[in-house]
């Protein structure tokens, strides 16, 4: 697969990178005859985002003979690939290496050219079932409008709610009538219909969703200057975002939404809990849910939910063996055995990697080997003597959230599968970690 | 017990955020009491925060809320000292009011503020904002929770006595005090004031480098038991330069005057009229030295 781009589409997909890293740790890339799309996933497979570039947006585009090909990339690399775009001219990708590496040449302004050889992980992707255009509810504004809702509330908020009338629309940052924290500060901002381009909710509806990922592509959003199209149902229900570009660019935004049955009208605190819907059929909702990894002290998670009840999820992997549960599973349950026992400061924001990195200290654990992903970057200047030599490979040490990495030596990218890790060996790690957290989540960075 | 107030011009309101915003830098609780005429703020009571110093800020209600009203719990016959006294976080506080700050961005029509009950009392911020993309207003609505104080407890809550300061100078530049006194405070932790009627103001801080003193002259005397002689009354008192830089940094208020007393030995109080019924007290006790 091969196709090039000139500088302002490249500076367009590295902002699609941007938003996608808020969401996930992993770059799904796939290539077809209709242009190239990046998806990612997030840690609790509660959100799928995915970004579609038609093939008008290339210069060049060309497909491998079997039509086409997709790959996965770690996101941490590609951050720090597509990072200062202002001088980029030319971009061209590429897989090579008998899909072992995914190249990025990029032609800048004073002939300079910046290589990197990012790892190709495996050759996942991921497919969501969830029907995107049978939702009653759909709300249709300018980018500063829901630009103007995010920034009424607080960074650090993490669920939004909607409350959508035929009449009015209310987003606020707590559930009408669920008990919240004592010193917990309500905030409301109650809109008109007439502020939206489009404004249809033929009944009322309450949802709640997951702003971090809602906020990652409205960063999108903005930065092409276009309008954002959410589409719902009610509670438990998908939550989705489109943006969509002249045709060229589609965005399409899938969260998970918390069921009113799992919010507690009572006195216990609200359990944070995501319920992911049934795929496929979409016939009944589960009230399984996922625990999320966000560890934080106040809240707690429901007795009944164990992942063992997770037999479906929202996303699936293709190539994906049905007996094996989803990669994620292992390393979520130690984030649940935290909330219950021992209590981890976790800064809010990195909660979402807690889970990863109780894998990551697990696989530092195991094997002390070079991960298998590295990327290697050179910088060439083509004015000088052509470089015969590649400069000494610059292996960054980064430390994969792959739970392949328990076997050693063994070429993860022919494994399909995920090794499952026992669980003692991750509440050791979860004790050791208490004391090296600052460390790990260094190398996971993100 | 009931509270209502409505706030409808822009300039008063952005005061009123500045004030809030001050008080937030201060400290983290605030107390606010309710009177009949009068709102006051007071923050940090107990003096056993190190670093910022006791400020209070009395506000006439009818300047800033052309709706003012106010029941008590239990209105005692023929008494004007009917209060409700609140505690809550003075960062929630600035945060509900952060909206009436966007001049440029958004125009704020009004701001109002109930004392609600949900599941614990709050005070609600309901502001109706203009942005410039929409053409009507919305409504932000900000729950603020508080502690209300049973009037068993007043006592521990009521305003401060006022000092009396001996001499009370003003100081038109709060800016160069400002600076001044933030660069003081890496010399020495004690600042020692000294003000005589003459007008003088000087600050001293001393290491064991350096001495260094910072003379104000010509300075308008408010207050000074100035003898018929030409003898003029010198006091002076050392307080912790840190609680000053920490005070005058946490100001947000566009005012550029200050009046500056000194107790002899006792303390020094400082007093910002950011207008005329609107005024922030600080006082600074003695250090001993």
């Amino acid at each position: 697969m091969k196709c090039t781009l000139e500088g302002n589409n490249a500076r367009v997909i590295a902002k699609a990178i941007q938003s996608l890293s808020k969401v996930g740790k992993e770059l799904f890339i796939e290539a077809d005859l209709n242009g190239l799309r990046m998806r990612t996933i997030n840690a609790t497979q509660s959100a799928v985002g995915s970004i579609s570039f038609s093939r008008s947006m290339f210069d060049m585009f060309q497909l491998p003979t079997s039509g086409d090909c997709c790959c996965k990339i770690s996101m941490k690399p590609c951050l720090g690939v597509f990072r200062n775009m202002k001088q980029v001219e030319h971009c061209e990708l590429s897989i090579v290496g008998n899909h072992t590496k995914f190249q990025v040449n990029l032609r800048c302004k004073l002939e300079t050219t910046k290589q990197a050889l990012i790892a190709i992980v495996d050759e996942q992707n991921i497919t969501s079932a969830v029907p995107t255009d049978q939702c009653a509810n759909i709300l249709r504004g300018d980018h500063k409008l829901f630009m103007e809702i995010s920034n009424s509330f607080n960074a650090s908020e993490e669920e939004l709610t909607l409350e959508a009338t035929p009449d009015s629309l209310s987003a606020k940052n707590y559930i009408e009538g669920a008990r919240v924290n004592d010193k917990f500060m309500r905030s409301q901002l109650k809109l008109k219909p007439s502020e939206f381009e489009h404004y249809q909710v033929p009944e009322g509806s309450v949802i709640t969703f997951c702003i971090k990922e809602f906020r990652a592509f409205l960063l999108f959003a903005e930065a092409l200057n276009a309008q954002m199209t959410l589409e719902f149902d009610d509670a438990g229900s998908p939550f989705i975002v489109k943006i969509k570009k002249h045709r060229e660019i589609e965005c399409l935004l899938i969260l998970s939404t918390l069921s009113p049955d799992d919010v507690s009208f009572s006195v216990e605190y609200c359990p944070r809990e995501i319920t992911m819907c049934n795929q496929s059929n979409g016939t009944q909702k589960r009230k399984s849910s996922t625990p999320g990894p966000e560890v934080q002290q106040k809240r707690r998670l429901a007795e009944d939910t164990t992942l063992s009840d997770v037999a479906t999820s929202l996303f699936q992997f293709r190539d994906h063996q049905p007996d094996h549960r989803p990669s994620v599973a292992p390393s979520i349950q130690p984030a649940r055995l935290l909330a219950d026992g021992d209590t981890v400061d976790v800064v809010e924001d990195e909660a979402d990697e807690e889970a990863l990195l109780l894998a990551v200290s697990d696989a530092m654990e195991a094997s002390q080997a070079m991960p298998p992903g590295s990327t290697e970057v050179c910088f060439i200047n083509t004015e000088d003597a052509p470089p015969t030599l590649m400069p000494p490979e610059m292996h960054e040490d980064i430390a994969e959230e792959d739970e392949e990495e328990s076997i050693p030596q063994s070429p993860e990218r022919e494994r399909n599968r995920m090794v499952r890790i026992p669980l003692c060996l991750l509440q050791r790690c979860m004790r050791r970690l208490q004391g090296h957290l600052g460390f790990d989540k260094h190398l996971i960075g993100g | 017990m009931k509270f209502r107030a409505k706030m409808l011009d822009v300039l008063y309101m952005r005061e009123f955020q500045a004030i809030v915003a001050t008080l937030a830098k201060l400290a983290k609780d605030c107390v606010m009491i309710l009177g009949q005429e009068r709102m006051h703020f007071i923050v940090n009571e107990e003096h056993c925060s190190t670093s910022s110093p006791l400020v209070w800020v009395t506000i006439a209600a009818k300047d800033y809320f052309p709706e003012y009203k106010m029941t008590p719990a239990a209105a005692h016959p023929g008494d004007d000292e009917d209060f409700i006294v609140l505690v809550m976080s003075a960062t929630h506080l600035s945060r509900a009011l952060a909206v009436l700050r966007s001049g440029t961005t958004s125009t704020v029509h009004s701001c109002k503020l109930k004392l609600k009950q949900i599941q614990f009392p709050c005070i609600s911020v309901i502001a109706s904002v203009v942005s410039p993309s929409s053409a009507e207003p919305r409504e932000m609505v900000h729950d603020v929770p508080a502690t209300i104080i049973p009037a068993s407890e007043w006592p521990a809550f009521m305003l401060p006595k006022m000092p009396s300061p001996q001499i009370v100078l003003g100081v038109p530049s709060l800016r160069l005090m400002r600076s001044l006194v933030d660069k003081l405070k890496n010399i020495s932790p004690s600042l020692i004031f000294h003000g005589s009627t003459n007008g003088e103001l000087n600050l001293v801080s001393e290491s064991e480098m350096a001495t260094i003193t910072s003379r104000f002259t010509r300075l308008l005397l408010h207050k000074g038991e100035g003898n018929s002689s030409h003898q003029s009354t010198e006091v002076s008192c050392s307080v912790d330069s840190r609680k000053m830089s920490a005070f005058f940094n946490a100001l947000q208020l566009p005012n550029e005057e200050i009046s500056i007393g000194i107790d002899n030995e006792n303390c020094i109080c400082l007093q910002l009229d950011i207008r005329s019924n609107v005024v922030l007290h600080s006082i600074l006790p003695a250090l001993c030295v």
